[in-house]
């Protein structure tokens, strides 16, 4: 799961009580998809009503001549309480080593106390390692570097909430992300049914690469050794009639030996796909409602060619045959009929609702080939 | 003289062009038409303003006897009509239609992309039973769907239709066809106590009980005397037949626990190759006491079953019925489905010569062949329904016509999208 970024843009009569003495850096925005919130409901009640929230990390103002610019305040989403991208964080000094243990017991060390452990699978694949330290030789890794990695060795996936609560399951399992689509996004239709939501698209734009496609992944472990992992036959061929060779050398220092294998394989069979970006353009309301990042959703174009005949879906009368995609990044606006609100570090909240500068409708969805898993979605907000 | 912009001017009758305007990248089209009464005026103007931003016929035929050099296809890219209040009343307004002309112009490439699978079935069926189809009209030339072109040919009211069930589910057919001809055979919703062709989705009224839906071989109607049920008919060479009516409830019995009207009608799709409407249905009894009952039908060109879903919140034991008793005995076997399996026929012919032949595959069923009606044989959310025709009745030609061929195109669980290209 990747950061993302999300902005506000206040106006700027914005009072300065507001813009320069509440609003501070890490403390926390939280979007609702209704205008009006009703005051005086508890810190626990606000966060669990907000669609979404996020860390403030930049606050940005100024004017141009005699014109004062809108405040914009920018940040992340929460998981940069696990560690930012520049690995900032509660580090793990203090090295934490365990015998085979499962994802679900490792996390039990490694969570931080910035977050809240919530509902993790138990069993899995197990990893013997030490992470962290500062001893020679050893290296002082945020908690995300470190469950970024038993993520990839066990097959895991997850997520910090909004309420910054951590979750996490095997890759393709229900606990937290819809493995069978609820909506379907096609042009020249939408409306829910009983049973499927269509989000109406805008724009639909398709790109097929090959660009990170592999046959066989090399991991160079925590000692220095090279395993690899190949995948099935390629259909492709060089120039001379050859099957292609794409090896793909991963240098993963935080890898056990034991595991760096079914590492290899797991990345291996993510990686041997061609990649379908398709970029969705909708005016759907508040679509986080419907979709999250992380979510499968159906796609369906005909003239793209985004047809899985082995996915008959009915809908609006019709039967299609839509492919089935992850949402990897949502980029969506604050729109007029949501409301926005700070809280600060004392659980003190203030409404900002009235100062936004709302945004047009606009979501634009980025969705990939199922295969690929969460290591670099995206939760963009401007 | 006719003049039609795509189904707009065909029935309600579109003044000869008083100008046209040329522009760089396109053309305006000015008429002055007078329509009487004035509320068809009314109807002719929504034909035209539905064609704006219309997904489902992105490009559409325009016809001009009076300058056949401007006959041809186009895109229609903004329409302005000026509906002063007292010329409105008069029945008469002034359009102005901006168009593009397509790729091909007068005689472009039209291209038919079809998607489709075996039908998800309770009855054993497989992709080996499934006798798919591309119906276009008869008068089209240039068709090419890779194997060799089928001879098979469904009469309509709008002429002949070529009914190919030669190639796979998905093969993209091409063919050439004339303006004047491009909605032979087209799949139309119609509304109103006079019934109007219905452009687009967005200008249809709030009218749930004057409709009808046909693409020249079956056309649905609800029953004027009985709110709720529905009365189906076939195109029989001649004429129309006399109209079979059916009920959709929960007991075997008509009457009781029956759908009752419908509250709203809504299109969701509008092309020349489908169409498909959504019912919302009132009810009595205890049949769907609980939330939404929804019926969606949709007709496809070329065919000779009218496909129908029917949703509810709650799940119940439905059944679909002649709403006049009329026997009927099992469709025969094929394949792996057993005889009798989801279908049964009429037993003997009807006044036009024909027999009904009545389907529900996607869940378990037991046959009612006294009465004629199929029921569910456990509570569902959800049930499949075709109701085709035998033509003529016992008589059929084989895999086009017959029970066991109508049986088999249902299974073909087919979507097409028609466009134009370039040659």
């Amino acid at each position: 799961m990747s950061a993302g970024t999300f902005t506000v843009s206040l106006h700027a009569e914005t009072p300065l009580a507001i813009v320069r003495d509440v609003i501070d850096q890490y403390g926390h925005i939280f979007t609702f998809d209704s205008s009006k919130v009703r005051a005086g409901l508890s810190d626990t009640t606000m966060q669990s009503l907000a669609r979404w929230g996020g860390v403030v990390r930049l606050k940005s103002g100024g004017s141009s001549g005699v014109t004062v610019n809108p405040w914009n305040i920018t940040g992340a989403n929460m998981i940069v309480w696990l560690g930012d991208e520049d690995g900032k964080g509660p580090l793990l000094e203090t090295a934490v080593t365990k015998a085979a243990s499962t994802f679900a017991t490792w996390m039990g060390s490694i969570l931080p106390a910035s977050v809240t452990s919530g509902t993790i699978t138990a069993g899995g694949t197990t990893v013997a390692n030490t992470y962290g330290g500062l001893a020679a030789g050893k290296t002082p890794v945020s908690p995300r570097q470190a469950i970024d990695n038993l993520a990839s060795i066990c097959g895991f996936e997850y997520r910090v909430t909004k309420s910054v609560v951590f979750d996490a399951d095997l890759v393709g399992g229900t606990g937290l992300f819809k493995q069978t689509p609820v909506a379907v996004v096609m042009r020249r239709s939408s409306g829910r049914d009983q049973n499927v939501i269509g989000i109406s698209t805008t724009e639909l734009d398709l790109s097929v690469d090959s660009e990170e496609y592999v046959t066989r992944v090399l991991i160079q472990d925590a000692g220095g050794t090279w395993t690899g992992a190949s995948g099935s036959a390629t259909p492709y061929k060089d120039l001379l009639g050859n099957l292609i060779v794409m090896t793909k050398p991963v240098p993963s220092p935080m890898t056990p030996n034991a595991n760096a294998a079914t590492q290899a394989a797991n990345l291996v069979a993510a990686g041997q796909v061609l990649r379908n970006a398709i970029t969705l353009t909708s005016d759907e309301f508040d679509i986080d409602r419907d979709i999250v990042v992380g979510d499968y959703i159906y796609v369906y174009d005909q003239p793209l060619n985004l047809v899985d005949t082995t996915n008959p879906l009915r809908y609006r009368g019709n039967i299609l045959y839509p492919m089935k995609v992850r949402v990897l990044a949502i980029n969506w606006p604050i729109e007029r009929g949501m409301s926005v609100w700070y809280r600060d570090k004392a659980a003190v909240w203030t409404d900002l609702t009235d100062y936004v500068e709302f945004e047009p409708a606009g979501v634009t969805l980025e969705v990939d080939a199922p295969t690929r898993p969460l290591t670099k979605f995206v939760n963009t907000k401007t | 003289m006719a003049f039609t912009i795509g189904r707009a001017g065909k029935t309600l009758a579109l003044n000869d062009p008083s100008m046209w305007a040329e522009t760089s990248g396109g053309l305006t089209v000015t008429t002055i038409t007078t329509v009487s009464p004035a509320t068809d005026a009314l109807r002719l103007r929504d034909q035209l303003l539905g064609y704006v931003d219309n997904w489902d016929e992105p490009i559409v035929p325009v016809v001009c006897d009076s300058e056949p050099r401007l006959t041809g296809y186009y895109r229609v890219t903004g329409v302005q009509i000026d509906t002063d209040p007292v010329a409105v009343g008069l029945g008469i307004f002034t359009a102005s239609v901006s168009l593009e002309r397509v790729a091909g112009f007068a005689q472009p490439y039209l291209e038919s992309i079809m998607s489709g699978a075996l039908l998800t079935n309770a009855v054993g069926a497989v992709i080996g039973d499934v006798v798919q189809f591309h119906g276009y009209p008869g008068v089209a030339t240039e068709y090419y769907r890779g194997a060799a072109t089928s001879t098979n040919t469904r009469a309509s009211a709008d002429g002949t239709i070529n009914f190919n069930i030669n190639g796979s589910i998905g093969s993209t057919a091409s063919f050439g066809l004339t303006p004047a001809n491009f909605y032979v055979g087209a799949a139309t919703i119609k509304q109103g106590a006079t019934l109007q062709p219905v452009v687009g989705r967005i200008l249809a009224q709030a009218d749930p009980t004057h409709w009808e839906l046909s693409n020249g071989i079956v056309k649905v109607t609800p029953n004027a005397g009985n709110p709720g049920e529905i009365d189906i008919t076939y195109w029989t060479g001649g004429a129309w037949g006399t109209a079979k009516t059916y009920y959709i409830g929960v007991a075997a019995v008509p009457g009781a626990n029956a759908l009752t009207g419908f509250a709203s009608m809504t299109i969701l799709r509008n092309s020349v190759e489908e169409s498909i409407i959504r019912l919302s249905c009132t009810y009595s009894g205890t049949f769907g006491s609980f939330g939404r009952v929804n019926l969606d039908i949709a007709i496809r060109r070329g065919d000779r079953i009218a496909r129908m879903y029917l949703q509810l919140d709650v799940a119940q034991q439905a059944v679909i019925g002649r709403a006049t008793v009329e026997a009927a005995s099992n469709v025969a076997a094929y394949g792996a489905v057993a005889a009798g399996a989801g279908g049964i026929r009429a037993t003997v012919n009807d006044v036009d010569g024909n027999r009904y032949v009545l389907l529900s595959y996607q869940k378990a069923t037991t046959n009612d062949l006294v009465n004629g009606r199929i029921q569910l044989n456990a509570t569902s959310t959800t049930m499949d329904i075709g109701i085709g025709c035998e033509l003529p009745g016992g008589a059929g030609t084989a895999n086009v016509n017959d029970p066991v061929g109508i049986a088999k195109e249902y299974i073909a669980a087919q979507t097409e999208s028609q466009r134009v290209v370039a040659r």
